[in-house]
């Protein structure tokens, strides 16, 4: 019964990972925007976790359990503080309005699935039809980079970004080896405390964190 | 006498050690410069002398290979000592022995005002990677120590960074021996690729099979490669501004040493890792020895710097060392070993005389700045009555420079000139006139450099001061006399016993060529060709000897009055004499700038102020007659406009907005991901 339905729990919870990105698009304020990352984590640790009881793995619990821990909860934690300390609570308008930047979304998703096929094709795994989802999720996240104006925003672009590269990896081969992940995990961890004091820092000095002002240092 | 190898790896040790020793202990004195400075050139004295060591029992004979697969990919480091090499660790430790005495004393002025924890720790650095450069043997290791060297040397020349002129020369040294290590790095993975080795013993054996265009293509670039480091023209734009921005010690080093490594690379292209090429190989070199000796003298003795004047005179002498070089190919090619034995080992003994008398030379220029604040000749003048010693030491560099005997320039130019004419053995009519042009050139420098230390002899030293700067200068200090004092000895002993190098240097090119040179020697005397040409140095300087002290025995034998009175120079029926009537650089140089203007192609400007009352009164006249450099109006300048303007257009792409960046990323991802499908 498990088996049957895992697939489809699998493509479930990896479009819901993937929804939550679309929503990050076409919301403004700031708060709001964390949450929705909090929730995207949420999604693809409740998805690990699942296939970690399919394939018996321990160390992907440990994964799914830390994933958790760390997205949903501290990384969250330290944004909220980061946007109190700026004292901003709505995004500054994106370089693409929500409606052109959503049809470019959809075009990215459409060409995960073109880009993606032959893995699906040729991968045995039963998670293997969520592959696209994953990628379309990688996609999204570095096109939100690329429209944000701030330099908070784009850092939720860049961990959603990371969160669907975990979600490709754990899709195509159930998860990379659980010192890599916990590698990584310190790695976004620590980036994530970077910035958020380099942003504080940045907006001490020149009272702005658009990153637009930074066209200003070419010679 | 055998030299075990243990020896050697000893000496090698220490003397690795004694750099990296004096690296880190001056920056670990980094608080105290006085401490780093002291630290920093003992340790550096403490390794070039190790090093002499293993130059002197390297040419004894002794071997050392040493290789440790572990720290670089492809290969790892792989060391290794022949004759060849030996020499050249010799050449590097003759300069810098006097050059870390000099610098002890030299730096003293840099307390607090530059970083001597720096300064020490990039001159060890700069030893050990030259040292260590010519006992390379394999392209990676070559290439790493290579690329050290030149690292260390900019950060060298870069000491005084916050002049203006020095960040300029420190920028074009920078691009000129980068655009050199990526034709070698080309030149190498050629030659590696075509040979399927990265050892040099690889290259050697199994270089007979490259052919055609590789082989022409590797000759060029590793010639273009090493000439850039050689610096010769038309590669030799940095030198002039590198050298005087240096200081003055690491100017000694570079220019009597580092440049030196360019001409080590080409004697291994050519006689060791592609053992011989066509004739038009040689034939190149000869030319590019003829312009560069001839321009180089040329543009030296339009300059007034004086360091810059030395650094276009290294260019010259570059140019002597290739006649050597490039002759000995040409001989290789028409199998007369013997003679290009004869060539090489006058191109390698200018070599090592070049080491001894530039490094002098810019010592002593090194103490005229130290002690006047100018490198201008104009504002020098009147400097042997306030600096005597430092101004025999300069006298005896300028003699050894001009090829006069009996100083060590002489023997290597006499050699160079002999190995040239022997050139008639070789059958063919247009190799024999490429020959006779190449004598005739080097007879003209010859000239012409005897001309231009006249100038910077007399100038700088003789009259009266011309400035304020030159009237209070005062001799400098012992260590820095000390050294100078070594290199003026060396400058003799080089000069009246050559048969001391020449024993060394016959089984140094035995060894490379695989048969004797066409050359016998005794203590007293050098036969060239069978019985074409005979020389006998130290009697030459015996009847030099006695024909000086024969003036005031002659003297004393006719009774002349020789009681010491003081007069007046001349003065042109002047009641006063002052420093504005003297002869100045700017006159001397100029017949020649007119006989050749053709080259400087001098842009003159006089412009006269009158009185506005009557033109018989004048108020000031300027004059300037700047020669202007063809290489930069022809070649450098053209190339530098087109490398601005590819880069004015790749420049839209940088628009500074970091989302246009970040949308590259996304679009270079995409594209390749449905290409790739």
């Amino acid at each position: 019964m498990f088996v049957e339905i895992f697939p489809k729990l699998v493509n479930l919870l990896a479009s819901l990972a993937v929804g939550t990105a679309f929503l990050l698009i076409a919301r403004r304020d700031l708060r709001g925007q964390v949450r929705l990352f909090a929730a995207q984590s949420f999604f693809v640790s409740i998805l690990a976790g699942v296939i970690a009881v399919f394939a018996r793995s321990a160390e992907l619990f440990a994964v799914a359990l830390g994933l958790a821990l760390l997205k949903v909860f501290i990384i969250p934690a330290i944004l909220n503080r980061a946007v109190s300390r700026i004292g901003l609570q709505r995004a500054v308008a994106p370089y693409l309005g929500a409606p052109a930047a959503l049809f470019v979304s959809g075009v990215l998703v459409a060409l995960a699935f073109y880009v993606m096929a032959p893995i699906t094709a040729s991968n045995p795994l039963p998670t293997a039809d969520a592959v696209p989802v994953a990628f379309a999720g990688v996609l999204i996240g570095a096109f939100i980079t690329v429209i944000r104006r701030r330099a908070l925003t784009q850092i939720l672009g860049f961990l959603m970004l990371e969160n669907g590269i975990f979600l490709l990896a754990l899709l195509a081969t159930y998860g990379v080896p659980f010192i890599v992940e916990i590698g990584v995990f310190l790695d976004v961890l620590v980036a994530v405390l970077i910035m958020e004091v380099f942003i504080y820092r940045i907006k001490e000095n020149f009272d702005s964190i658009e990153v637009g002002e930074m066209g200003r240092l070419k010679g | 006498m055998t030299i075990n190898e243990a020896l050697m790896l000893n000496l090698l040790a220490g003397m690795l050690s004694s750099f990296g020793a004096g690296a880190i202990g001056a920056l670990l004195c980094a608080r105290w410069p006085r401490a780093a400075r002291v630290v920093g050139h003992t340790f550096a004295l403490l390794g070039a002398l190790l090093a002499l060591g293993l130059g002197l029992a390297g040419l004894a004979g002794g071997t050392v290979s040493v290789s440790i697969a572990q720290v670089l990919p492809i290969g790892g480091v792989a060391l290794g000592v022949d004759r060849l090499s030996a020499f050249f660790i010799l050449v590097i430790a003759v300069a810098a022995v006097p050059s870390a005495i000099y610098a002890l004393g030299y730096t003293r002025e840099y307390e607090g005002r530059y970083s001597l924890a720096g300064m020490g720790a990039a001159l060890n650095l700069f030893l050990a990677s030259m040292s260590l450069v010519v006992m390379a043997r394999n392209a990676l290791t070559f290439l790493a120590l290579w690329e050290a060297m030149s690292l260390a040397s900019y950060f060298l020349v870069m000491t005084e960074r916050d002049d203006r002129e020095t960040e300029r020369a420190g920028w074009l040294y920078f691009v000129m021996t980068h655009a050199g290590f990526a034709c070698l790095l080309v030149g190498f993975l050629l030659l590696s690729h075509a040979t399927g080795s990265m050892e040099f013993a690889g290259w050697q054996a199994g270089a007979a099979a490259v052919t055609g265009t590789t082989r022409n293509l590797v000759f060029i670039l590793l010639a273009v490669g090493f000439g850039s480091k050689a610096g010769v023209i038309p590669l030799h734009i940095w030198l002039p501004q590198a050298h005087p921005a240096a200081p003055s010690h690491v100017s000694a080093l570079m220019s009597g040493v580092m440049i030196k490594l360019g001409i080590y690379g080409l004697v291994r292209v050519g006689f060791d890792w592609l053992s011989g090429g066509p004739a038009w190989w040689g034939g190149a070199l000869l030319l590019v020895a003829a312009i560069s000796a001839v321009l180089g003298v040329l543009y030296a003795l339009v300059e007034h710097d004086l360091k810059r004047l030395l650094a276009y005179h290294s260019v010259e002498n570059i140019g002597i060392i290739l006649f050597g070089v490039g002759g000995g190919m040409l001989f290789q090619t028409y199998h007369l070993p013997a003679l290009a034995g004869l060539a090489l080992i006058a191109g390698l003994y200018h070599t090592l005389n070049h080491a001894v008398f530039k490094s002098l030379l810019f010592m002593g220029a090194g103490a005229v700045l130290h002690a006047t604040h100018t490198r201008n000749m104009e504002e020098m003048g009147g400097l042997i009555k306030r600096m005597p010693q430092t101004a025999v030491f300069f006298l005896i560099g300028s003699v050894a420079i001009a090829a006069l005997p009996p100083f060590n320039g002489f023997i290597s130019e006499w050699l160079t000139f002999q190995s040239l004419l022997l050139s008639f053995q070789i059958p063919d009519k247009a190799v024999n006139l490429t020959f006779a042009l190449s004598v005739a050139a080097l007879a003209l420098t010859s000239g012409l450099a005897a001309a231009c230390f006249i100038k910077a002899f007399g100038i700088s030293f003789l009259a009266l001061p011309r400035s304020e700067h030159a009237e209070s200068a005062r001799e400098v200090g012992f260590s820095m006399r000390a050294a100078m004092a070594l290199l003026a000895v060396a400058c003799l002993v080089l000069g009246v016993a050559p048969f001391t190098v020449l024993k060394f240097l016959s089984k140094t090119t035995s060894e490379l060529l695989g048969a004797t040179p066409d050359m016998q020697f005794t203590w007293n005397r050098i036969v060239t060709g069978g019985s074409f040409a005979t020389v006998s140095p130290l009697w030459i300087a015996v009847a030099l000897a006695a024909l000086l002290a024969s003036i005031p025995i002659t003297l004393r034998v006719f009774r002349a009055n020789t009681a010491r009175r003081y007069y007046e120079t001349w003065g042109c029926g002047r009641a006063v004499q002052t420093a504005r009537f003297e002869y100045t650089a700017t006159s001397f140089a100029n017949p020649f700038k007119r006989v050749f203007s053709v080259l400087y192609r001098p842009v003159k400007e006089l412009a006269i102020e009158f009185h506005p009352e009557s033109r018989f009164f004048v108020r000031t006249i300027s004059y300037s007659n700047e020669a202007r450099s063809i290489f930069d109006d022809a070649i450098y300048g053209p190339l530098n406009r087109m490398l601005r303007s590819f880069a004015q257009r790749v420049r839209l792409l940088q628009s500074g907005n970091v989302n246009v960046y970040l949308l590259y990323i996304l679009v270079a991802l995409v594209v390749l991901l449905v290409i790739a499908r």
